[in-house]
């Protein structure tokens, strides 16, 4: 059977929210991004103190503070970033398109896990208390659609609410759907994106069992090395990031703040944990994207990484990088954001399509933390140094990869006008 | 927080009773009167009801009965049969 690849229409991005352990909302992450700050810290509660990895990053206490106390009461920590960061970004646009019809405005909001922290917490009251004290909102707090399910019940949108569950690639298969709904008219503008919030005894401890997770403990701030010969696992953070996207023959003018282009995916087909080495299936996805959105590798300004940290993972996208984008690869800006995010899991891919968006329209790319010295076996062009400035007052194009545990692999092609 | 030894008075049970309602529904705690129903008028949903019994047992050490539960209307239903417990100290179980 013939391979057919159609050309994407391109979705316009209206809005956008975030928060993450770098900030509140998508400002302040950027700026953080921007200073070099770390989002990385020691965990200093007492149910850290035994447990083998005691770093992570967290989103400031303040921002979940903020929510009203029944809905603190009454959700996981999961869907109250989501809804943060949602309500950020339905403001966002709102502003921008006004007159948005609720029945036309779908949520895609993904998730590695959901509800950790109730699963976590109401297993402990079974144990300690007995079948009596188990919470009844237990399942509607720990389901993965608990999220976009409050989205909608919170903005009273009812264009339907999807949850992509795709461990780490959750956040941007969320935008891949979103391009769908879009383009197949099942919506007029949807809010897509990913929320996670892992951190807690049984995320830690799972993870860490793993062998998955940096074991840096003494220096927090340096512990997520993408790309670095001295990497030794990802960093578990938490989070969420939304975008408001829409048909662009739909999008009012100036009312873009960029676009996304196209999505490709694929999947390793490998090990559920383990990617592919060689990263031939993240090559089908990244090449998948660049069909899809019409351009060649050498039309890219820069690609935003997914690089965890880990040993594996890293030196597989790297050599799907090279495979993909050929020689282009010597002269292409990579930047990866995990360096001082952490890694956000199902949020990741959203949190750092937003900051990408934010580095293409501010003109940089930003520097790479951590990286520093790389691994002679990963032969790409990272932002070790410093920040690059990216040139010329046409639209930019940017790469963007997440990848999740099942093998699952998401590019999307993200675009803005570069201001400078 | 458990009331294992001697029993709250009534002025103190209510005053807690009104916190929990409160925190379960997110309502004012001014309108959470005698007279207020559970759902038409505090918000409570069903979920909200069995989070009551978990309260109770938590907060007061006291296992209120599902039937029960399942007919309270108003806030000085809860008050009465708490009440009723209280003096009868073989209904009420400690946490």
């Amino acid at each position: 059977m013939a391979v057919r690849q159609h050309i994407s229409q391109r979705v316009s991005i209206v809005g956008w929210g975030s928060v993450s352990p770098l900030g509140c909302d998508a400002e302040s992450t950027w700026q953080s991004v921007l200073a070099g700050r770390s989002g990385i810290s020691s965990l200093t509660a007492g149910w850290s103190d035994d447990l083998p990895v005691r770093i992570s990053g967290c989103v400031p206490d303040a921002a979940t503070k903020s929510l009203e106390p029944l809905l603190q009461r009454r959700s996981d920590r999961c869907a109250q970033l989501g809804l943060l960061a949602a309500r950020e970004a339905w403001a966002m646009a709102s502003a921008a398109i006004g007159g948005i019809d609720p029945a036309r405005v779908a949520v895609v909001l993904g998730t590695g896990i959901g509800g950790l922290h109730t699963m976590h917490e109401q297993h402990n009251q079974l144990t300690e208390g007995g079948p009596t004290r188990v919470n009844p909102l237990t399942v509607p707090m720990l389901i993965p659609d608990a999220a976009a399910g409050q989205v909608a019940i919170d903005l009273g949108l009812h264009g339907g609410a999807h949850t992509p569950v795709s461990a780490c690639a959750s956040g941007a298969e969320a935008m891949m759907l979103a391009q769908m709904l879009l383009n197949d008219g099942r919506a007029d503008l949807v809010l897509a994106g990913g929320t996670e919030a892992p951190v807690n005894r049984l995320g830690l401890v799972g993870f860490s069992a793993m062998r998955a997770l940096s074991t840096r403990n003494d220096s927090p701030e340096q512990a997520s090395r993408p790309y670095s010969k001295d990497r030794d696992g990802f960093v578990l953070s938490e989070g969420a990031g939304v975008l408001a996207m829409m048909r662009e023959v739909d999008t009012p003018t100036d009312a873009a703040l960029g676009w996304q282009l196209a999505c490709g995916s694929s999947s390793d087909g490998h090990h559920i944990v383990a990617p592919e080495p060689q990263g031939i299936q993240a090559s089908r996805a990244i090449e998948d994207a660049l069909h899809r959105a019409g351009i060649e590798p050498s039309d890219l300004c820069a690609v935003q990484a997914h690089a965890t940290g880990t040993v594996l993972g890293d030196l597989a996208e790297a050599r799907s990088l090279r495979r993909s984008l050929g020689h282009a690869t010597d002269h292409i800006p990579v930047f990866a954001p995990k360096g001082q995010l952490g890694h956000l899991l199902g949020a990741a891919g959203a949190v750092e399509a937003i900051i990408g968006i934010q580095a293409i329209h501010e003109g940089v790319l930003p520097k790479t933390v951590n990286a520093d010295p790389v691994d002679p076996a990963i032969d790409i062009n990272i932002t070790t140094k410093q920040a690059i400035k990216i040139k010329s007052n046409k639209d930019q194009y940017m790469l963007k990869n997440s990848f999740g545990f099942g093998g699952h692999n998401i590019s999307i092609v993200l675009s803005a006008s570069c201001r400078s | 927080m458990v009331l294992a030894e001697g029993s709250p008075d009534k002025q103190e049970l209510e005053g807690r009773l009104v916190e929990i309602l409160h925190r379960i529904s997110g309502a004012d705690p001014a309108a959470i009167t005698p007279d207020a129903r559970l759902m038409e008028d505090i918000g409570i949903d069903s979920l909200g009801f069995y989070e009551i019994l978990i309260e109770a047992d938590t907060c007061f050490g006291i296992r209120i009965q599902e039937e029960q539960l399942l007919q309270f209307k108003t806030v000085s239903d809860i008050q009465n049969h708490l009440a009723s417990l209280d003096t009868d100290p073989s209904n009420a179980q400690t946490a």
